[in-house]
């Protein structure tokens, strides 16, 4: 778990940062470059005091702005299509959307959990 | 010991020796709720957590339910081309077209953000995090007199205003509730922003960022002036403490989610709604007529409305502005979405053009005095009849109208002749 | 139909069983005059209608809050036949106080037990027959986000409707031997006959302003 968090704190920082300064592969966009630095320093906060639950909870916040990004790249498509503008999906593609994956296994963790010590 | 706290005492007392009867200790594990508190309410990471999930409801809200919005606006606009080519006479087909179209489909596009900001809304509260967030926010907030769960609501008014006042349900406190809703058309609404971007565009060119910015930030800091200033001369007393349960997390419900969305939306079609459109048909009215003079609509300068511009010119010169920004700005009471489109009309060059246009009717000193009134005067049409509806009637209403009006004023004439001051034309 | 209203402190999942009984049958306003949200619905048990309304979240009945005031005087005036307390499991030592005070009201109670499954996670476990047998009123253990114990709830409601129960608390001697006299008081003088007497008396040595108040304005008369 250490290991796969630190694989994800260095993911989510570099594309964090790419994000921040415009550097091109990724969208320019500073808030979203936020919300990854966050995410990534919640993985590091969890790497660095050994704690599950950071290593969980920053997993679930990748899956929920991955799924977030992933309807607004849908919505996206349906305004063009509605509007009847052009639209390119690779231009609407975002990398947190590719993350979905990656976030899984700290959900999936952390919904067991929960399971087994309750609410 | 007076008999108040005696009664409390025994209250207690009674509920012990209920309890010591009933009640057996167990061993206490560290429970999920608690593993996720560390994390949430983290010291450091607590702000930037919340910062993070906050961004994602405004998301949520405004990007995700665009096309829905401009599936209503398509759908609207095409009924009221199809009204005005198959209407022969040309009054009814203006009212058909304009009036009850336009006004459905002006009402209606606000359907989808508020429904998906209650859906996100329920998702927050439902899955328990709502009152960590309120936690989390709660010291910032009492600084200006409101309180942890007046956060949600304010950070919303900057995409809309109308969810943003009914997502103050949230707040228990009536009085903490009432501050949070009159301040909040100060937060300035996405509907304002292209305004700003017109003006500080032509005016400030390499500086529109700075401005715009810069006119966020006036909102904020009024909003929390005025939230202060409510609260201790009108109101009295301390933002109620937050005596938080902090509730165990929960997988949120489709169903819970949807139910709760749909039964506080529909609280918005029925009341909020038919105010609007009666308030959509009145200023076709007044745009349009008297008919003639206005041949058919298409002379704005000879209508109602231009009349009111040129009667509140008086009012508005001293700020540099004149009559065609009175009639901007009256069209403005309706969406202030239309304060540009407006202009192009009065100016006879259309939406595209109105740049070129305006360098003749603004100075940069009188074009901030119109930026500073679009941010503070009036609340849009649809926010008054959403504050009608939550104040519980007209009087707390005409309160925030007319403060607004005198502070737009006030800080309007304070820019304007700092401008002159510091050599600003 | 019966008339019950549900009452509780915040977070104790009360909107979660307004929805569990109701669904969406449910009609949202304000109360008269205030901004404090009014739910009302509608359920069946076997051909029983209930109506359920829901009452503002407090912590107490001092009448201090507007929505303390709003519980308060809906349960007074309106006198719904059944009042379901409901009852965080998690946290019952502060959520009893509250019903401490409904049965003052003389209310005709009903206890829901909510989040039975938390509070073993709280470091105890609680006997809900022996709680239903010292407080003499009905019990019903719920786990409501789970839709657990709903149906339950709804029977319990009905069998209340049908055969109220008041149990007396009893407070400490010397409380007792106060409230006792200021009750005598109360009965002879015919004050607020409408409400129950110990009621009015405990009110009135709590120095309650707006009992107070409605109590001057008649004596005065």
């Amino acid at each position: 778990m250490r290991i796969y968090g630190s694989l994800l704190f260095i993911l989510t920082l570099i594309t964090g940062l790419l994000e921040i300064s415009g550097a091109g592969i990724v969208p320019n966009d500073i808030f979203g470059g936020f919300v990854l630095l966050v995410i990534s320093a919640t993985f590091l906060r969890g790497i660095a005091g050994n704690e599950p639950a950071y290593f969980y909870f920053a997993s679930l916040m990748l899956a929920v702005f991955g799924v977030l990004y992933l309807l607004v790249f849908l919505a996206n498509g349906l305004d063009a299509v509605i509007l009847g503008d052009e639209w390119s999906p690779a231009s609407n593609m975002r990398p947190e959307i590719l993350f979905i994956p990656l976030a899984l296994p700290g959900v999936w963790l952390m919904n067991r959990v929960r399971k087994e010590v309750g609410a | 010991m007076d008999f108040a706290a005696q009664i409390a005492m025994a209250r207690y007392e009674r509920i012990g020796e209920i309890l010591g009867r009933c009640m057996e200790r167990v061993e206490k594990p560290e429970s999920f709720s608690d593993m996720i508190d560390k994390v949430v309410l983290d010291r450091y990471l607590g702000i930037p957590v919340f910062l993070t999930l906050m961004w994602a409801v405004f998301q949520f809200a405004f990007s995700v339910s665009a096309p829905f919005s401009d599936a209503v606006d398509v759908f609207f606009s095409a009924c009221s081309d199809w009204a005005k080519n198959t209407i022969t006479d040309p009054q009814l087909a203006s009212l058909i077209g304009d009036g009850i179209f336009g006004g459905l489909g002006f009402v209606l596009v606000f359907l989808p953000p508020i429904a998906f900001v209650f859906m996100a809304l329920a998702v927050l509260e439902d899955t328990g995090y709502l009152s960590r967030a309120a936690f989390v926010m709660d010291r910032a907030m009492t600084k200006v007199g409101l309180q942890g769960k007046s956060f949600i609501p304010m950070l919303l008014g900057f995409g809309c205003n109308v969810p943003a006042i009914m997502a103050t349900r949230t707040i228990e406190n009536e009085i903490d509730r009432k501050i949070t809703i009159m301040v909040n058309p100060l937060m300035s609404c996405s509907a304002r922003l292209p305004v700003y971007i017109l003006f500080a565009g032509v005016f400030f060119e390499k500086y529109a960022g700075a401005v715009i910015t810069s006119m966020y930030l006036l909102g904020i800091l009024l909003a929390a002036l005025m939230a202060t200033l409510f609260r201790k001369l009108v109101f009295g007393g301390k933002p109620s403490p937050l005596l938080l349960e902090m509730p165990p997390y929960t997988v949120p419900t489709l169903r819970g989610v949807f139910t709760s969305a749909w039964v506080r939306t529909r609280v918005f079609l029925k009341k909020a709604a038919t105010v609007l459109f009666i308030g959509a048909i009145a200023i076709w009215f007044l745009s349009t007529h008297p008919w003639q003079a206005t041949e058919g609509g298409s002379v704005v300068e000879n209508s109602y409305a231009a009349v009111i511009g040129h009667a509140v010119e008086p009012l508005i010169r001293p700020l540099g502005l004149d009559w065609t920004a009175g009639i901007a700005l009256f069209a403005g009471f309706m969406a202030k979405e239309i304060v540009v489109g407006t202009l192009g009309i009065v100016y006879g060059v259309g939406e595209e053009n109105v740049a070129s246009a305006i360098v003749s009717h603004f100075t940069p000193a009188s074009a901030l005095a119109m930026m500073v009134i679009t941010l503070i005067y009036l609340p849009c049409l649809a926010t008054i009849g959403i504050l009608r509806q939550e104040l519980g009637g007209w009087k707390w209403t005409g309160f925030v109208v007319a403060y607004e009006l005198v502070l737009a004023y006030m800080v309007a004439g304070i820019v304007f002749l700092g401008c002159k001051l510091v050599g600003v034309a | 139909m019966i008339r019950t209203a549900l009452a509780g402190n915040p977070n104790v999942g009360k909107s979660v069983i307004f929805n569990a009984l109701t669904g969406a049958k449910q009609k949202i306003g304000n109360w008269p005059g205030v901004t404090v949200e009014k739910k009302e619905g509608i359920c069946n048990y076997k051909g029983t209608e209930i109506q359920v309304t829901d009452l503002p979240g407090i912590y107490s009945l001092t009448a201090s809050s507007i929505d303390e005031k709003i519980a308060r005087d809906y349960i007074l005036d309106e006198k719904p036949d059944v009042v379901v307390d409901i009852v965080d499991a998690s946290n019952i030592e502060r959520n009893l106080y509250l019903t401490m005070q409904l049965m003052e009201m003389e209310a005709n109670l009903v206890i829901a037990l909510n989040k039975m499954d938390l509070a073993e996670s709280k470091g105890y476990r609680i006997d809900v027959r022996k709680l239903s047998n010292e407080i003499g009123l009905p019990v019903v253990p719920m786990v409501a986000i789970r839709n657990e114990g709903v149906e339950e709830l709804k029977q319990t409601v009905v069998h209340a409707a049908n055969s109220p129960k008041k149990p007396a608390i009893r407070y400490s001697d010397e409380v007792e031997e106060a409230i006792g006299e200021m009750e005598k008081k109360v009965t002879k003088e015919r004050i607020l006959p409408e409400y129950p007497s110990r009621f009015v008396a405990i009110k009135l040595l709590e120095g309650d302003k707006t009992i107070l108040e409605k109590a001057g304005k008649r004596t005065e008369v």
